[in-house]
């Protein structure tokens, strides 16, 4: 299914930070599992990945480091930061009382009674 | 167009577009590793080279935006705040140092403290990487050049060397300051030389503090062997030297006690002069001037218990004491503040570099301000167990003046370009 763009670029970031926080990641390797786990609905250009990574270095929510890959070449691997890993959990509790408030109404109010 | 040359132009394109030259650099060789590694993939499932080229370009999206994109990003930190703060520093050490009634040079003074704003001002927006390229040749240089002039010079002022430059004589205290930025450019240059990298840094801090110790200035050898204990520790608890961190911190701190336990017993016979001064036995001239100097202080304007010469003697040798005595309490508690709200911005700013020149070297500057600010204040208050440090950019002389300011401007280009440091390190020659 197509997924209108405006949902994705608000959880772009939460979704960045989550991969980071399970191991030290490059850019391809987080586009990749995205698009994996996500059966290709989060299908994110590099072009968006890139601004948005080199934002959260610059807040310090990310580090990052150079490591050797094959032949000559380098690939920067991006690191969660106790800051980052802090940022992670308020944007998960964001969007939970976000999803759950969507789903209420969606639901005309149904979670709401039953709870 | 061959395939990774399709890959280059693509990720050049990208580069074009951040204005911030140095960071280019950096954005260009991360763009084309993805690239690669994104063409690389669609070869391995069986695409044409020159088709899985176009197709990972067409991936990443237009060049010129992303490039825009990451242009909005990198941008210098301007550093206005602290630019204020230090220009607010020389503005108030230029009053203090016109305020005596009849001063002579009144002109010359005004000039010394334009031009000291003016060097601030051209090393702030100095390539500063240039230390970084050569920067075990900068520091040896230094230290050979300084042990030459210290160890052949024969005229002495004060009991102090002196190198006499046509018509000024260059008071070699003044070294004190340029040292630990000499020692922060050796550490650098040692980084990832494990266990012996961190001797050699401790072999070359102690030759320099007894560089200091010849002149003779003690308070300069006990202030830099502090600065270079700060720059030591940061550097290896940050595992700078590729060691383990917590046995280079032992490494560092051991002997560093031995130093400490040495400085102790200076302090506790210099402490002497702190004690007299507090309880009032055995009073100097200088201390028993400055406690008259305090109780005659009103809280705003002039006091009134000490004659012209009295103030003159003050504004030459305690220039805060001074400033209370002649313009208030709450001018020279201004001044503290200034001076504090200064040391403590740049030592946080220090401390959250993460690029180990732009660290080193803005540690270097800052924990020697501060620690110049911390004795010529309480020398100020008769509190002094150093003497001859003053306060950054008051009451410090033309040559002091000049050094600092030509310091900070190099400590505020460190925090508007170090970011650039930080990503071209790894390729920065040395």
């Amino acid at each position: 299914m197509q997924i209108d763009k405006s949902l994705l670029a608000g959880s772009t970031t939460t979704l960045i930070l989550k991969l980071l926080s399970e191991k030290d990641r490059y850019g391809y390797e987080m586009i990749e599992t995205l698009a994996a786990r996500s059966d290709h609905t989060f299908d994110l250009k590099a072009g968006t990945l890139y601004p948005i990574l080199h934002t959260l270095e610059k807040n310090s929510w990310v580090e990052s480091y150079e490591q050797k890959a094959a032949g000559e070449r380098v690939r920067k691997y991006y690191h969660l930061t106790e800051k980052g890993a802090k940022a992670l959990d308020e944007k998960q509790r964001e969007w939970q009382a976000y999803s759950d408030a969507v789903n209420r109404v969606l639901k005309g109010g149904a979670c709401h009674a039953a709870g | 167009m061959q395939p990774d040359e399709k890959l280059k132009a693509y990720a050049d394109a990208v580069g074009q577009q951040v204005r911030w030259k140095k960071i280019r650099p950096a954005v260009q060789r991360e763009i084309e590793a993805h690239l690669y590694d994104q063409f690389s993939a669609y070869c391995a499932d069986g695409m044409a080279e020159q088709e899985a080229a176009e197709k990972a370009v067409r991936q990443m999206g237009d060049a010129q935006s992303v490039g825009l994109q990451l242009d909005r990003v990198h941008r210098p930190k301007a550093q206005t705040g602290m630019l204020l703060l230090a220009g607010l520093l020389m503005l108030t050490g230029m009053a203090v140092s016109l305020l005596p009634a009849q001063p002579s040079g009144r002109f010359g003074t005004a000039a010394s403290y334009f031009a000291a704003f003016g060097l601030m001002l051209v090393c702030y927006f100095a390539d500063f990487t240039l230390l970084g390229r050569f920067a075990r040749k900068i520091s040896l240089g230094i230290a050979a050049l300084a042990a030459f002039v210290v160890l052949t010079a024969k005229l002495r002022i004060m009991g102090r060397l002196v190198l006499p430059l046509g018509p000024w004589n260059l008071s070699l205290t003044l070294l004190a300051s340029v040292f630990p930025l000499c020692l922060a450019l050796f550490v650098y240059s040692m980084r990832g030389k494990g266990y012996a990298g961190i001797l050699l840094c401790g072999g070359l801090s102690v030759l320099l503090a007894g560089l200091l110790v010849h002149i003779p200035s003690i308070s300069g050898a006990v202030l830099f062997a502090a600065a270079s204990l700060g720059m030591l520790c940061t550097a290896a608890a940050r595992g700078w030297f590729g060691t383990e961190k917590k046995k280079s911190l032992c490494l560092v701190l051991l002997p560093a006690a031995a130093v400490c336990a040495a400085a102790a017993s200076v302090l506790f016979l210099r402490g002497a002069n702190v004690w007299s001064h507090l309880t009032g036995e055995n009073d100097s001239f200088f201390s028993a001037l400055v406690k008259r100097a305090v109780n005659g202080a009103a809280l705003i304007g002039e006091g009134g218990t000490l004659t012209a010469q009295e103030t003159q003697l003050l504004w030459k040798n305690m220039p805060l004491c001074f400033v209370m005595y002649r313009l208030g309490v709450a001018a020279a508690v201004l001044i503290v503040l200034l001076a504090a709200v200064f040391c403590i911005l740049g030592l946080a700013k220090a401390m959250r570099e993460k690029s180990m020149l732009a660290a080193l070297t803005a540690l270097s500057v800052i924990l020697m301000l501060a620690m110049q600010a911390a004795v010529g204040i309480s020398e100020s208050f008769g509190f002094g167990m150093f003497t001859g440090t003053g306060i950054p950019f008051i009451g410090q002389g033309t040559a002091g003046l000049m050094l600092n300011a030509a310091l900070t401007g190099f400590m505020l280009s460190v925090f508007r370009t170090g970011e650039a440091l930080r990503e071209n390190e790894r390729i920065l020659p040395e």
